[in-house]
């Protein structure tokens, strides 16, 4: 065991690099789907949803 | 156990900052989502809401300054990238200078660092030298 982690620990970056990217992109699809959530509260009243609001869908989430 | 944590103490640097980002962006979400709850509670309510609240939405957070206006953010994205070619720059330098001089007699364990942050460096130099727009 020993012997394995001292051959691969360089391997922690690209595994730590993509589990944050994973993260961050799992992060951007729940701010997308909350932003979609809020704009149907609008449509079901029947009303216009805030411009800032449908903008939001255009610009990358973080 | 002892000469495991002996060998790799300096991973706790490269760790943190993984957790640390993530952790930032998860606060970042959950301030982002905080705003559009609230958002969805003026709506259910069929009230209009705050202007500032609804300019909110273009604003991200941070920790350490609140919020921040996403065009401003753009640019400062840039600054950061500057900031980062410099760092992850003199980092590589500082840990290819001990793979050189063997200190702590893990010299390629250093080179092998040296290397990830030199292509870090030169990844963010790329990366802020190709989305360099038009000065405002």
């Amino acid at each position: 065991m020993l012997d394995l982690i001292y051959s691969f620990w360089w391997l922690v970056f690209p595994l730590g690099w993509l589990a944050i990217t994973g993260w961050n992109a799992w992060l951007a699809h729940k701010t997308r789907q909350d932003t979609l959530d809020l704009i149907q509260t609008y449509v079901r009243r029947g009303s216009d949803a805030p411009q800032e609001l449908l903008a939001r869908l255009d610009r990358p989430q973080r | 156990m002892e000469d495991l944590f002996r060998s790799f103490w300096w991973l706790i640097f490269p760790l943190s900052w993984f957790v640390f980002d993530g952790f930032q962006n998860w606060l970042s979400y959950r301030a982002n989502r905080d705003t559009l709850d609230l958002l969805k509670s003026y709506a259910a309510a069929g009230r209009e809401p705050p202007p500032e609240l609804v300019a909110r939405l273009n604003k991200h957070w941070n920790p350490d300054g609140g919020y921040r206006d996403t065009r401003s953010r753009e640019r400062g994205g840039r600054q950061r990238g500057w900031y980062q070619v410099v760092l992850f720059g003199v980092l590589g330098i500082g840990f290819a200078y001990a793979s050189v001089t063997d200190i702590y007699e893990a010299g390629p364990a250093f080179l092998i660092v040296a290397f990830v942050m030199g292509a870090l460096s030169l990844a963010t130099l790329v990366s802020v030298l190709v989305n360099r727009g038009p000065k405002v």
